[in-house]
Formats: structure tokens, sequence, C-alpha cells
């Protein structure tokens, strides 16, 4: 019974040790990690966007952000507000706002996301709006999307 | 015409030196730089060697070595986390920050503060970092509140 | 010979102890990660501390849970690292955090010294933006094209036609006649 115990206990302990070693036993090719780049773009319609707020969540696929650049040139290429600590997690919540002139309206790439993605699955992020605002400060609706 | 040569254009090689040189580090910063990295990737393996056995050991002490130490810098950064301050605001300072009062600070507080700052008309009050002025700085700090994850 | 390994044999010795790896690593990277901080903060005294702080952070991230285990160049990955450092570096001295304002701002003040570095930062600061920053990442940072469309993801054809067109500027500008190889 004992021998059996020690047994059952040896192999328990390795298969843990391989588990946790990443120098005995190196991933597979197709589970190292790749980097993509995702756009977050903001639909506020005819309104001129002057403040916006995003919350962002890995919702399917392995993937870790690893960097926020800004949007497209004008009031938000410099790269959003961000808590560094949503670096290699997998939630993120984005913010900028301008009290500039040169507002844009329609469709506007405001950041890009650098995504490291483990696996072959392509990961999907839900994003949501938490606020917006025009030039007067009046709160506006808006819509937000992540794609690659 | 060398496909190549269409698809990956070269420069000559002065002009590429050219653009190349304006950017460069001098040879004091270079130097400097060599010195701090090295500095810091000094202290960085004497700590892992500290934490760590030697190279002849065996990697089952290895491995869990690594994950005590895994685990001591997972707590003690969640205490740092717990404990830290972001941009010198504290915990009590998000509520001072919630401008207009919906429950929750967001972007447009800050966007409100900043306009009002702009404007020469923010208040005393809304000086959110507390270093005796009402700036853009407040506006940024309330920013700074507002992506903050878990907060 | 660390020469010979790649970025990702490095990271991978590196994060297992091996001192000498990261010093390769450091050594490769180097330069174009301070014409990257310099480009980003437009100052000579924050490229420094910002250079700095991302080998710092890349050897906080080789110890990160999970390790750090890469496919390819280092390059993607630490780019966007020193433009978030620069970021923070920006804001902490309370300027917009804008690295093409930093650029144009850092080209400006070259622009007005004597010799031919004036004559190129006139000519690179004259470039548009979106071709500016392919010449730089091609012909200073030294990104391979495929990099360059990875890093900024766009098609490889856009990143092609665009270095054409900014070459193609580059060299029809007379400012730059001194540069230019009789071949070239």
């Amino acid at each position: 019974m004992k021998r059996a115990l020690a047994i059952v206990a040896l192999l328990a302990l390795t298969v843990l040790v391989l588990a946790g070693s990443r120098t005995v036993a190196p991933a597979p090719a197709q589970d190292e990690p790749r980097f993509a780049a995702y756009d977050v773009c903001i639909d506020s319609g005819s309104a001129p966007l002057a403040a916006w707020q995003v919350e962002i969540v890995a919702s399917s696929g392995r993937a870790k952000l690893v960097g926020v650049e800004g949007g497209d040139a004008g009031a938000f290429a410099a790269p959003p507000y961000y808590d560094p600590k949503a670096l290699m997690s997998e939630r993120i919540v984005l913010a900028a706002f301008d009290t500039g002139s040169a507002l844009p309206s329609g469709r506007t790439r405001v950041a890009r996301l650098h995504v490291e993605v483990q696996g072959a699955a392509e990961p999907r992020f839900e994003a949501r709006v938490v606020a917006a605002a025009s030039r007067d400060g009046r709160t506006i609706d808006v819509s937000v999307e992540v794609r690659p | 015409m060398d496909r190549r040569r269409e698809d990956d254009p070269k420069l000559p090689a002065s002009l590429e030196t050219g653009l190349g040189e304006l950017f460069r580090p001098r040879a004091g910063e270079r130097t400097e730089l060599d010195q701090r990295v090295a500095r810091a990737a000094r202290e960085h393996f004497d700590a892992r060697r500290r934490v760590l056995p030697g190279p002849g050991n065996p990697p089952f002490a290895r491995t869990w070595a690594l994950r005590a130490a895994a685990v001591l810098v997972l707590a003690l950064g969640g205490w740092v986390l717990v404990r830290s301050i972001s941009n010198g605001l504290r915990t009590q300072d998000v509520a001072r920050a919630d401008r207009d009062g919906n429950g929750r600070v967001d972007v447009l507080d800050a966007f409100q503060l900043a306009r009002e700052v702009e404007r020469g008309v923010a208040e005393a009050r809304w000086d959110v970092d507390g270093n005796g002025r009402v700036d853009r700085e407040d506006a940024h700090a309330i920013a700074v509140l507002a992506v903050r994850i878990g907060s | 010979m660390d020469s010979e390994r790649t970025d990702a044999e490095l990271v991978r010795a590196a994060a297992a102890g091996d001192e000498g790896a990261f010093d390769a690593l450091y050594a490769r990277h180097r330069d174009w990660v301070f014409a990257l901080a310099l480009r980003s903060t437009g100052r000579r005294d924050e490229a420094l501390d910002v250079a700095q702080e991302a080998f710092v952070e890349l050897l906080e991230r080789l110890d990160s849970p999970g390790g750090l285990v890469l496919t390819g160049s280092l390059r993607a990955y630490l780019r966007p690292i020193v433009r978030h450092r620069a970021i923070d570096a920006a804001r902490r001295a309370g300027r917009e955090p804008r690295a093409e304002t930093a650029l144009e701002e850092l080209l400006d003040r070259v622009a007005v010294e004597a010799g031919g570095a004036a004559d190129l930062a006139r000519v690179l600061r004259g470039l548009p933006s979106e071709q500016r920053e392919l010449v730089l990442l091609r012909f200073v940072d030294g990104f391979e094209l495929a990099e360059i469309a990875e890093t900024l993801a766009l098609p490889l054809g856009t990143v092609k036609s665009r270095l054409h067109q900014a070459l193609a500027n580059l060299r029809g500008d007379p400012r730059v006649a001194r540069f230019l190889d009789p071949e070239g």
C-alpha cells in the first residue's frame, strides 16, 4: 500500500515538474506566441468626438495586451490613457480627451492594441463604451469596435 | 530590372549613414547607457543567483525555487498594488475626482476640468493632485484614475 | 557565438539566467532603442532614461510568470515598450505625449545647426509623417519590410508603395544631393 502511494506521489510530482519547467519541456511551436495589432474604432456619427472611454476585454482566444498606440493623426493620435497594469492581462480601460477644435466625427480609429496571441485561435475582443462627449462636454451616443 | 531591389529599395550608403547619425547616441550617452543597463543587469542576475540554486543542482529544486520566487514576487506585488497610490492620488481622492457626481470617475470628469482650466474658470477645490494649483495636471490625474484597473 | 544566436534564443537563455545572453541582446538593440526613444521624446536626456527603462523592463519581463518567449525579432516587442516609456516621460514633464510632435521639435532643433545634418533634418521634417516613419523604421532602425508591416499593421504592399514614394521624395530633394552616391 505504502509503495503504491509512493509511486502515485512520485508520478504526480513528475507531472508537476514537467508542467512547470520551461527548460525541461519547451512549448510546442504552435503554442509559441505571435503578435497582432487590433484597431479600436469609435463611430460618433455626425457629432465631433472630444472625449471617450471604453473598456475592452479579450473574450476568447489566448491574448495578452502588450502595448497601446494612438489612433489616426489628429486629436487622438497620441496614445490614450490606460493603466500599465493592464498590460499582460486580458482587460483594459482606455480613455482620451482633446480640448482642441479639430475633432473627428464619424468612424475614427482612436487607438491600436498590440496583442501577444498564444495558440492558433484568433482572439476576440468585447468592447463597451463607458463614456463619450462632444466638444461642449455633452454626452453623446457612440459605438465602438475592435478589429484586426 | 532586379525584382528584389524594386521590392526592397535601398538608400545610398552615405544617406543612410547620415540619417542614422541624426538619432544615434553620442559617445558619452552610449557610455552612460551602457553603465546604467549593466548595473541593472548585474543587480537582476545577482538577485536571481541568490534565489536560485547553482547550475549543478537538480531541476526539481530549481523549479520549486522559481515557483517560490514567483509566489513571493506576486505576493509582494499584490501588497504594493494594494498600498500603491496612483499618480500621487489616494483612494479617497477618487470620490473627489467625480466631477459630475454620477458615482464614478470617468474621462468626462477629466475633460470637464480640462475645459474649465483652459477657460480659466476652474475652482480651487479641483486641485486633485494637491499641489496647490488647479491646472491640466489635475485633469491628467483624473484621467489616470478613470482608467485604473480595479478602480 | 552570441552574434549568431537569434533574439528568441538569446531571450530564452537570458530567462534561464545567462547574463551574457542579455548583454548580447542589449548590444544588438541599444542604438535603435535609443534612436526610437530620442524620436519619441525629442530630448536626449529623456531618451537616455527611456532607453534604460526599456531594457530594465525587458529584464523584469524575462522573469514574469510564464516567462517571455519570442518567435522572432525583439524589435517588435521592444518598440511599444519604448513608446510607452516615452509617453510616461512626457506626461511626467507635463507635456502632451505626441511622438510626432516630439520628433518634429527635435528635427527643428537640428535644422538650425550647421552642416549636412541640418539639411537632412529639414528634408525629413518636410516628408509626410507616414512616409517619414517608414523611412526611419527601415533605414535608421533597420526593420525589415515585413516587420514594418507587422509593426504598423499595414499590408506589405502599402509599406512598399509608401516607402517608394518616400524615397522618391528624398532623392528628388536637392538638399540631399551631397549624400547621393554617383550610382545612387
